[in-house]
């Protein structure tokens, strides 16, 4: 007998294979040797773990569960709190799609659980490394290392929880940003306990309080052979914990009607556009004539009034400021100056402009699916379109940018104008490759985007494939900069350099331009596929 | 028993009510048009009765099974007896057409040579052998209604929810699907249908409901509306059900 789970596993292979098929999709072939290299990285670490582990003395038995304890608690973290920081929910069913379809509820969640290993492939890969090391040692018992698939299943039901909750949390407006504050501070709680510094005694709990009670702490204690009744109870515990956590949230998502959330929490007024806020997005035509100027306020009114642009726009100066502020400045607050102070402003404003980045540049049509056909109808030049798009991140960027400066200077952190001044400069010149490089991408790599999902589902993996790709290649020329303030000692040394690059980033960006817009108009009917295409039954 | 019946069935949007106090009993072997102006509620009831939005309050009675998300066991039960022809955005674009069907077909618990088998019988029925290996993306709009027709068929179902079946079909599609769904009926089927177009409802309904602003205003057989005018058209019926406005070119002075 089919079940309709197995069907719903095939219709996603189908469309994988299909999308790979389309002759216009070549390009992202890249993307997938680029993803294959990094896994393969992760696997070599995997390997190393593997020989490490399978080699460990029983004398060293303790300090080795010490050591596995804190990698399981870095797993741990990285499976449950990654996909939050990137405001993204990695594969996940489309239920929109599926609930019409008579499939128990058990099945799809069952699913759900199974798509959460695509948050922690890396984690997986070491875990896989740990897993066969432990194995090979003759002096662990050779029961003791399969429980570490108990941590597997517990951190899986776990992340399926999290993602329906925090999911829902998002589709709130009123909710939405005190959950991104809460989350905010549970990322950073630990970070502060350990770089801020605490009274003695609190130290002295908190360093002798028994790891082993802790999900990592136990599953390191049973993998390693020590304990097992206690260790596996309390594994099984936790497991069962998140197993009901998992399956009532998933139960609530489900049943969640996100329209009438929206409309709850008031959604609805945002698009009337006669209120006080309308009012502000008028400047572009005191500035540009039309059709500029009307492309500009719409792009300032559509960015606005989009729940993800509005979410990560939050999270350029909550985030940003608060996982930096205490690797920055370490215990208590106080200034020690180090390599990471002096650049900390730099360090959110570029965080930022990745996150934005993402909403507002590079795929900048992506947002206005179907609708984007007008740019290729209306008697407008689109060139001036792409313009208008990158005027509109610039100003986001630059307000961002505003915000955390003035956010600094309250909680009064030591940052001089040259440093504010500095991390504008830094910046600026990144926008600009950026925007050059957004608007390439917007052409040559377009997908449908829904602004109103606060969380990312698709292009979690190609978002951080950008990264990888770009980044380090844009940080050469700023990179440049600094070398050059440190050879010289001289600010006039990274100005002089960083005005060079400025000046090849504004090239560059005339370049890409007059490529986008040709690429614009050769490849309309992709382009205009792809911001119309939905998906298969899962998310990716 | 009837295959649709919902009890003060009410939908809220913040303070706004899409669907208000709805209460429809659709006889089975029945063809109702359910009718509306843009934003009256229909595609809100429809969802509703699809089980993709949950009701604020009241209840639905599909084939006798109540739809309740704390019953789901009866959810499923109704859901394998009825076709549906959804929103055209539910379509998985990167299928190919007689994938989505298989996949369709297996969803309702068809075998999957079963399913395969159908689908390729349904393809060659609704003229879309000749998209061949098209993805369901380069379908035209024509096209993906066809295809979202042909899903609402591979398991034989009971009943059928269909929003806007022929918006954007083509004379000769539109012809084969209603003589389709006229045979369907006559074979004991229930079809529950949303369209703008009235010609085809008035032609194909027995019983008509028409919905405005969240409220049923009217319902019954073309015949019961009518009031006595033999010569009433559904659209003069419908406008003077849901509002007259006489309004022109004249009131656009500019135009």
């Amino acid at each position: 007998m089919d079940t309709p789970g197995a069907a719903i596993l095939w219709a996603q292979w189908r469309t994988i294979l299909n999308f790979y098929r389309k002759p216009q999709m070549g390009g992202y072939w890249v993307g997938t040797v680029v993803m294959a290299v990094w896994y393969l990285m992760l696997a070599g670490g995997g390997v190393g773990l593997a020989v490490l582990l399978g080699n460990v003395k029983p004398s060293e038995f303790a300090s080795f569960e010490f050591l596995l304890t804190f990698g399981l608690l870095a797993a741990f973290l990285y499976w449950q709190l990654v996909p939050v920081f990137l405001a993204s929910t990695g594969m996940s069913l489309d239920t929109r799609k599926i609930m019409v379809y008579p499939v128990p509820e058990r099945q799809l969640f069952l699913i759900e659980v199974l798509l959460r290993l695509s948050t922690g492939v890396e984690v997986l890969l070491l875990l896989t490394g740990a897993f066969v090391g432990l194995m090979r040692n003759s002096e662990i018992p050779g029961w003791a290392p399969p429980s570490l698939l108990l941590f597997v299943i517990f951190n899986l039901y776990l992340s399926a929880g999290i993602k329906d909750m925090v999911g829902r949390l998002m589709e709130r407006k009123g909710l939405r940003e005190v959950a991104v504050l809460v989350l905010v501070i549970l990322m950073v709680s630990p970070q502060m306990i350990a770089m801020m510094g605490l009274p003695a005694g609190v130290k002295s709990v908190l360093l002798n309080f028994n790891q082993s009670m802790f999900p990592w702490g136990a599953a390191a204690g049973l993998a390693m052979g020590r304990l097992p009744v206690l260790n596996l109870s309390l594994m099984l515990l936790y497991t069962a914990a998140a197993i009901w956590f998992g399956r009532w949230q998933f139960h609530r998502s489900l049943h969640f009607d996100v329209d009438a959330a929206r409309a709850q929490s008031g959604h609805g007024g945002t698009t009337t556009g006669a209120g006080w806020t309308a009012i502000l997005f008028r400047w572009p035509r005191h500035l540009f004539a039309d059709p500029l100027a009307a492309l500009v306020e719409k792009e300032m009114q559509s960015l606005a009034r989009s729940s993800r642009f509005r979410l990560v726009f939050f999270m350029g100066f909550t985030f940003g400021l608060v996982v930096w502020l205490p690797l920055t400045f370490g215990r208590n607050g106080l200034s020690q100056g180090g390599a990471m102070e002096s650049n900390f402003l730099t360090w959110i404003s570029v965080y930022s402009v990745m996150m934005l980045g993402e909403v507002a540049l590079f795929n900048s049509f992506g947002f206005d699916r179907t609708a984007a056909q007008f740019y290729w109808i209306a008697p407008v030049q689109l060139r001036t379109v792409l313009l208008a798009k990158n005027i509109t991140a610039s100003v986001y960027i630059f307000l961002e940018l505003s915000i955390i400066t003035l956010v600094c200077l309250i909680l009064r952190l030591p940052i001089s104008g040259l440093k504010i001044a500095e991390a504008f400069a830094v910046t600026t010149v990144m926008a600009v490759f950026f925007t050059g490089l957004g608007n390439l991408g917007t052409v040559y790599y377009p997908r449908a985007a829904n602004p109103q999902n606060s969380w990312r589902a698709r292009g979690g993996s190609k978002f951080q494939m950008w990264m990888l790709l770009v980044y380090p290649v844009l940080g050469i020329p700023i990179g440049l900069a600094y070398m050059a303030r440190y050879a010289f000692e001289s600010q006039i040394g990274f100005y002089g350099v960083l005005l060079l690059t400025f000046g090849f980033a504004v090239a560059f960006y005339g370049v890409a331009m007059d490529t986008a817009e040709k690429g614009a108009l050769e490849r309309k009917e992709q382009i205009l596929i792809a911001l119309t295409e939905g998906e298969g039954p899962i998310g990716s | 028993m009837l295959a649709i019946e919902t009890k003060n069935l009410l939908k809220t949007y913040g303070t706004k009510a899409a669907v208000d106090g709805l209460s429809l009993s659709v006889p089975q072997g029945c063809f109702y048009g359910f009718l509306g102006p843009n934003g009256a509620g229909k595609t809100t009831t429809i969802k509703m009765l699809m089980g993709v939005a949950q009701p604020t309050s009241g209840e639905i009675f599909l084939l006798g099974e109540p739809i309740d998300a704390a019953n789901p066991e009866a959810g499923l039960r109704a859901r394998r007896r009825i076709g549906l022809v959804p929103d055209e955005t539910l379509l998985f674009d990167n299928l190919t057409g007689g994938e989505y069907l298989e996949f369709i077909g297996r969803m309702y618990g068809l075998q999957r040579s079963m399913a395969a088998e159908r689908a390729k019988e349904l393809i060659e029925f609704f003229e879309l052998a000749g998209a061949g290996r098209k993805l369901i993306s380069e379908y035209s709009k024509g096209m993906r209604k066809r295809v979202a027709m042909a899903a609402a068929l591979i398991h034989r179902p009971q009943l059928f929810l269909m929003d806007e079946p022929f918006e954007g079909v083509d004379a000769v599609g539109a012809r084969l699907m209603k003589d389709l769904l006229l045979d369907l009926v006559k074979n004991g089927s229930t079809i529950f249908l949303t369209s703008h177009v009235l010609e085809v409802v008035e032609r194909l309904c027995d019983r008509i409901a028409i919905i405005h602003e969240g409220k049923l205003v009217a319902e019954g057989t073309l015949d019961e509306l009518r009031q006595g005018s033999e010569t009433e058209t559904l659209e003069d019926l419908f406008v003077r059900t849901v509002g007259e406005q006489n309004r022109t070119a004249a009131d656009l002075s500019w135009l």
